[in-house]
C-alpha cells in the first residue's frame, strides 16, 4: 500500500474527528516483523504502514482490559478511536458494534481492501537470519521481499497465512474512509473442512489429540482474539471449576472446546487464534468448522451485516430444531 | 532428602466462635495439631502465619489469632472470602484441617523491653494484633502501656468482641495501664463509644510516641491514613509497624506471587517497619 | 575435566549405551520441536532449530502432583518421586542449562523443594556450543556465551563430522565412562578447532543490551508513565513466562478426577490479571502495566537483590515468541536510557 496515502488519510482523520487514538501497523526494527502502534497525535502518523506483512488484527485492543481504550475516552468526553481494518476485521467491528454496544460513531475505521497476508513463521522459517526488512510487495501471485539489501521473489502459496487462503471477506464491509481500490473476492470455501469431515472419527480424535497434547495453555489464542471480551471466562472460572487447570490432553480439550464453541456464530475469521499460537495449532480449523455448520443450519455469517442482530441473540421461528438432541 | 515443606499436618478443630454477622463472616477456629512432635515444633511468634487447608479443596495463608503463650490451641479468624476459606467455614467442632508453617517473619518483641505498644486495627486485621495483645497481656511486666485501637463498620462486624469489652471494664488491667477503645464507622443504637474511621479515633486519642511503638493492621486504605496520623503525632517511621497481605500459594516464597518489591510477603513478611515499607516500590 | 571425540555417526551407539537413564532429546512433532523423552535414539533432532520451549519441563514440569490424598482425605506423596531412574538431557542450549542455574537457588533455600531437587540431582545435561545463535539471541549480555560450559555436565561442540565431547562434571564424567567404547581421543588440530568454534560464537550475537545499572533505573523510575507505553501491546498472554527458561511461578490447585483428588502444582504466569488477584476482588497488579513492569522487575532487579544475578538467560525466546513484538531488549534499552 501507498504508505502517503495511509498517512494522509490519518492525519485527515486527526485533524477532522475528534480522535484520542489511532490504533494501526508499524514497521519494527527487527526482521519481519510488524508491530501495533497508537497514534495520538496527528504527527505520529507517519509511523503508520501497511504491507502483507502486517497479519496482526488490531481490534482486540478495543476490548482488552475491560474496554479500557474505549472506556478511558468516554470519560473524557465523547472522544474516538480510530483503527486500521481489514476484511476480517471489519467483521469483528461488526459484530461487537452489535454484541457489546459500542457506538458505531465512536470507531472511525480506516478500512484496507487485503489481498491476503503473510505467516510471519513461514517467512522467518524461509529467511531467518534476515535483519531488517525494507519493503515486501505482491504482485501477480508473487511476492517481492526486501532486506538487508537482498531481494527476493517468492510465490504467493508458500508465504500466505493458511487462513487468508480461504478468504471471503477480504473487503472491509464497513468503513469511513477507504484506503485502496476494493479487491475481488472469492465465495466462502471450506476445501479444508471438507477434507476434516473426510475423515473417520477416529481419525479425526487421532489428528486432534497429537495437537491438543502440545497446548501450553498460555491463553494467547483467547487474548488476541477479538471477541473473546469476556470479564469472566468460563476458562477461567474457579467455581464450577469448567476446566482444570492442570496441562494434560483431556483438559486441554476441554479448554478448545469451550473456546471455539464459545466462538461459534461470532468468529470474524481474523486468524489471530493460529497466528499468536506458540506452538502451531490449527485453531481456525475447529473454528471455520463451526463457522460451515452454522451458515447451513441458520443461514448466518457471523460480522457480515451491520444490521444483523447476534445469532444466539436472535429468535428466527424459521430456526431449525433438529440440531437440538 | 529433607522434608516436604508442601507436606500439610492434620489438626483437629477444638472449638468454632462466629465473630461477626455483618457483611463479611468470620470465624475464629481454635486448632490442635494431632502429631505431637509437628505441635511441640510448630513454636510461632506473634505476627506468623500458617497454611490452613482442606485436602482436595485448598489452602489459605491465614494469620495465626492467638499468643504463642497459649499453649493450648492455636486461634486462626477465618472470613469467608473464596473457595477455601468458604469450605472451612462449613467445618464443624471436632472435623479435622490441615496446617504448615508457621511462616513467615514477626514483630521483634525482644526489641520492645518495656515499651508502650499501641495497637491500631480494623475490623479482620485485629487478627494478628490479638496475638500481640494476648502476648503482652500475659508478660505485662515485660512491656509499658498497651493501648488498643480498634474499629470495624458496625457492631455487628468488630471481632472479639466480648475479650475487648472485657479488657476495657478491668479494673484489674486499667491498674496496668491497659486501655481499650473501640469505634464503629456509623452510628448505632446504644453504642456510646467513638463513632468515625479508626484513623480519626487515633487522631482524638493523641497517643505519645514516647517509648512506644505503633502497630496497624487493617484495610489497606486504613492503614494508609494511620500511618499519616501516626508521622503528624510525631512517631518516628522505625515506631510504625504493619502487616501485609497478598495473594499467596506456597507460603515458602517459591510460586512467585507475593512479591513486593523484591520481598516475598509469605517469607519476608508479613511483618514490615514503616521505615522498611516506605522504601518499596509497590505497596500490595 | 576430560575431553573426547564423539563421531557423530556413532552419536545413536552412544544414547543407546545410557540404557541406565531415561534420555531426553529435541524431537520433531507437529512441526515444532520439543524436548520429550525418547525410546529410540533416532528420534532425536540435534539440528537445534526452532525450540520454542526450554528443556525447563523436564525437571519442572507444567503440571506436577505434590500430594494424592487417599479415601480418608490423608495427604501422600505420590509414589515413584523417590527412585526415579536418572534421567539425561540430550542437546540442552547453554543458554537453557544456565536457566536450571537460575532456578537452583529459588529451589534450594530456605524450604529446599524435594520435588525439583531429586529430579535435577538426578539430571544429566548434555549441552551442544551453539555455533549459530538466533536473531534474538543476547545471552552474552547477561553473563552467558554461547560455548559456556555452565550447568553442564557434557558439552558437545560440532566439528563437522565429530563432535568435541568435554566432561565437565564429575556427573558427566560417569556418562562418559558408559558411552566409553564409542569415544575416542581429539587430535591438537580438534582441540584448537574447538577453542576456534568457542571463541569465534560470542561474536556470533547480534543482540546486546548493556544491562550495567538496569536494576537502579528501573527501581528508580518505578512509577514512570513509560511504563504504560512500554506495555501497549501486551495482551497479556502467558507465552513469555511459559517459554522462558527461568520463569519458576506456579500455583497450587487441589484436582478432582474420577472421584480422586490430588494437589498439583502447575505453572503460572504473572502475565495473567488472576495470578496476584486477591479472594477479596482486590489487585495489586490490575493492569498490564503494572504486569510488565513486575516481570522485568522480577528479571532484573529482584533477582539481582536475591541471587546476585539477572534472572534471564538471554534465550531470546520472549521477544522471538510474542505475538506482539514486546521486546525485552528494546524495552531494557528505553529503561537504561531514562
Amino acid at each position: 500500500m501507498d504508505k502517503e496515502k495511509l498517512v494522509n488519510e490519518a492525519k485527515a482523520v486527526f485533524s477532522r474527528e475528534d480522535v484520542a487514538c489511532l490504533i494501526g501497523y508499524g514497521k519494527d526494527s527487527i526482521g519481519f516483523r510488524v508491530s501495533p502502534i497508537f497514534i495520538r497525535t496527528r504527527d505520529e502518523a507517519d509511523q503508520l504502514f501497511f504491507s502483507p506483512l502486517c497479519s496482526l488484527s488490531l481490534v482486540n485492543y478495543l476490548t482488552l482490559e475491560k474496554g479500557v481504550l474505549l472506556e478511558g475516552n468516554k470519560e473524557t468526553g465523547g472522544e474516538k478511536i480510530a483503527i486500521v481494518a481489514r476484511g476480517c476485521d471489519s467483521r469483528a467491528l461488526i459484530q461487537l458494534f452489535a454484541e457489546r454496544g459500542i457506538p458505531r460513531e465512536q470507531v472511525v475505521i480506516l478500512g484496507v481492501p487485503c489481498r491476503g497476508t503473510i505467516d510471519l513463521k513461514k517467512i522467518e522459517g524461509k529467511f531467518p537470519d534476515a535483519r531488517n526488512c525494507t519493503e515486501v510487495t505482491e504482485a501477480e501471485g508473487m511476492y517481492y521481499i526486501r532486506f538487508d539489501n537482498e531481494s527476493h521473489e517468492v510465490p504467493k502459496e508458500e508465504l500466505l497465512a493458511d487462513h487468508c487462503k480461504h478468504c471471503a471477506f477480504p473487503n472491509p464491509l464497513v468503513y469511513d474512509v477507504l484506503l485502496e481500490d476494493l479487491v475481488d473476492s472469492k465465495g466462502a470455501a471450506y476445501s479444508d473442512i471438507e477434507e476434516m469431515e473426510k475423515m473417520a472419527l477416529e481419525e479425526r480424535h487421532e489428528y486432534w489429540k497429537d495437537k491438543f497434547a502440545r497446548c501450553l495453555r498460555c491463553y494467547a489464542c483467547r487474548n488476541a482474539c477479538p471477541l473473546c471480551y469476556c470479564d469472566d471466562c468460563i476458562l477461567e472460572r474457579v467455581s464450577p471449576q469448567w476446566v482444570n487447570r492442570s496441562v494434560n490432553l483431556s483438559e486441554n480439550l476441554m479448554f478448545h472446546l469451550a473456546r471455539s464453541y464459545h466462538l461459534a456464530g461470532r468468529c470474524a475469521g481474523c486468524g489471530e487464534c493460529e497466528r499468536v499460537c506458540p506452538v502451531n495449532l490449527p485453531l481456525m480449523l475447529l473454528n471455520r468448522k463451526l463457522e460451515k455448520d452454522i451458515k447451513n443450519i441458520f443461514e448466518y455469517t457471523a460480522g457480515s451485516n451491520l444490521d444483523d442482530k447476534p445469532l444466539f441473540a436472535s429468535f428466527n421461528p424459521k430456526d431449525p430444531n433438529d440440531f437440538i438432541f | 532428602m529433607t522434608e516436604n515443606p508442601y507436606l500439610p499436618r492434620r489438626a483437629k478443630i477444638e472449638s468454632i466462635k462466629q465473630e461477626t454477622t455483618g457483611e463479611r463472616i468470620i470465624k475464629t477456629f481454635a486448632v490442635v495439631i494431632e502429631d505431637q512432635a509437628y505441635r511441640e515444633r510448630f513454636q510461632h511468634k506473634p505476627g506468623q502465619c500458617a497454611m490452613l487447608g482442606i485436602n482436595g479443596v485448598g489452602e489459605s495463608m491465614i494469620s495465626i489469632a492467638s499468643s504463642p503463650t497459649n499453649k493450648e490451641f492455636l486461634n486462626f479468624s477465618v472470613m469467608k472470602l473464596g473457595k477455601v476459606t468458604s469450605a472451612i467455614h462449613e467445618l464443624e467442632a471436632g472435623d479435622l484441617i490441615t496446617i504448615r508453617g508457621p511462616y513467615g517473619n514477626n514483630f521483634p518483641l525482644d526489641e520492645w523491653y518495656q515499651k508502650n505498644i499501641i495497637t491500631i486495627g480494623g475490623g479482620i486485621g485485629q487478627a494478628p494484633l490479638r496475638s500481640i495483645i494476648q502476648y503482652v497481656l500475659d508478660k505485662k511486666g515485660e512491656f509499658g502501656g498497651l493501648d488498643i485501637i480498634y474499629g470495624a463498620r458496625t457492631t455487628a462486624d468488630l471481632c472479639y468482641r466480648e475479650d475487648h469489652f472485657q479488657t476495657e471494664q478491668s479494673v484489674f488491667w486499667q491498674r496496668r495501664n491497659v486501655r481499650v477503645h473501640l469505634s464503629i464507622d456509623v452510628p448505632e443504637a446504644g453504642w456510646d463509644r467513638f463513632v468515625g474511621v479508626v484513623p480519626d479515633n487515633l487522631l482524638r486519642l493523641k497517643p505519645s510516641p514516647e517509648n512506644a511503638i505503633a502497630i496497624t493492621c487493617g484495610p489497606p486504605v486504613m492503614i494508609k491514613f494511620v500511618i499519616k496520623n501516626l508521622l503528624a503525632l510525631g512517631f518516628k517511621d522505625e515506631q510504625i509497624y504493619t502487616t501485609l497481605e497478598n495473594r499467596m500459594k506456597c507460603g515458602i516464597g517459591k510460586c512467585g506471587r507475593c512479591n513486593v518489591g523484591s520481598f516475598y510477603v509469605c517469607k519476608d513478611g508479613p511483618v514490615f517497619s514503616y521505615a522498611r515499607l516506605k522504601n518499596l516500590p509497590e505497596k500490595g | 575435566m576430560e575431553h573426547f571425540l564423539l563421531e557423530k555417526n556413532r552419536l545413536n551407539e552412544f544414547l543407546s549405551a545410557l540404557r541406565n537413564y531415561e534420555v531426553f532429546a529435541p524431537v520433531r512433532k507437529v512441526g515444532l520441536t520439543v524436548f520429550e523423552l525418547i525410546t529410540n535414539p533416532k528420534e532425536a533432532m540435534l539440528d537445534l532449530k526452532n525450540q520454542p520451549q526450554s528443556p525447563k519441563r523436564v525437571i519442572f514440569p507444567q503440571s506436577e502432583i505434590l500430594l494424592v490424598f487417599d479415601k480418608n482425605n490423608a495427604a501422600k506423596e505420590p509414589k515413584g518421586r523417590v527412585g526415579q531412574k536418572p534421567q539425561v538431557v540430550f542437546g540442552v542450549r547453554p543458554c537453557d542449562a544456565r536457566g536450571f542455574h537460575m532456578l537452583d537457588p529459588v529451589f534450594e533455600r530456605e524450604y529446599p523443594d524435594p520435588y525439583y531437587l531429586q529430579k535435577r540431582q538426578s539430571t544429566l545435561l548434555v549441552g551442544f556450543h551453539c555455533s549459530e545463535p538466533y536473531p534474538n539471541c543476547f545471552c552474552t549480555s547477561v553473563g552467558g556465551n554461547p560455548s559456556s560450559p555452565e550447568g553442564l555436565d557434557i558439552l558437545l561442540t560440532d566439528l563437522g563430522e565429530q563432535y568435541f565431547l568435554e566432561v565437565i562434571t564429575s556427573k558427566g564424567e560417569q556418562v562418559a565412562k558408559e558411552g566409553a567404547a564409542v569415544l575416542s581421543s581429539p587430535t591438537s588440530q580438534q582441540q584448537t578447532e574447538k577453542e576456534k568454534l568457542s571463541g569465534m560464537a560470542p561474536q556470533k550475537i547480534r543482540r546486546t543490551i548493556d544491562t550495567e545499572g538496569i536494576a537502579s533505573k528501573i527501581e528508580k523510575h518505578f512509577d514512570h508513565s513509560l511504563w504504560r507505553e512500554l506495555s501497549g501491546k501486551c495482551i497479556s498472554c502467558g507465552i513469555c513466562t511459559y517459554t522462558c527458561p527461568t520463569c519458576h511461578c506456579f500455583d497450587i490447585q487441589d484436582e478432582r478426577v474420577r472421584g480422586r483428588a490430588n494437589r498439583l502444582r502447575i505453572w503460572d504466569s504473572c502475565m495473567f490479571p488472576e495470578y496476584t488477584l486477591h479472594a477479596s476482588g482486590h489487585n495489586p497488579r490490575p493492569t498490564r502495566t503494572e504486569r510488565l513492569k513486575n516481570r522485568m522487575y522480577h528479571k532484573f532487579k529482584q533477582n539481582i537483590d536475591l541471587y546476585g544475578v539477572p534472572g534471564c538467560v538471554g534465550c531470546g525466546r520472549c521477544i522471538t515468541l510474542c505475538p506482539e513484538n514486546v521486546d525485552l531488549v528494546a524495552n531494557l534499552k528505553v529503561i537504561k536510557n531514562l
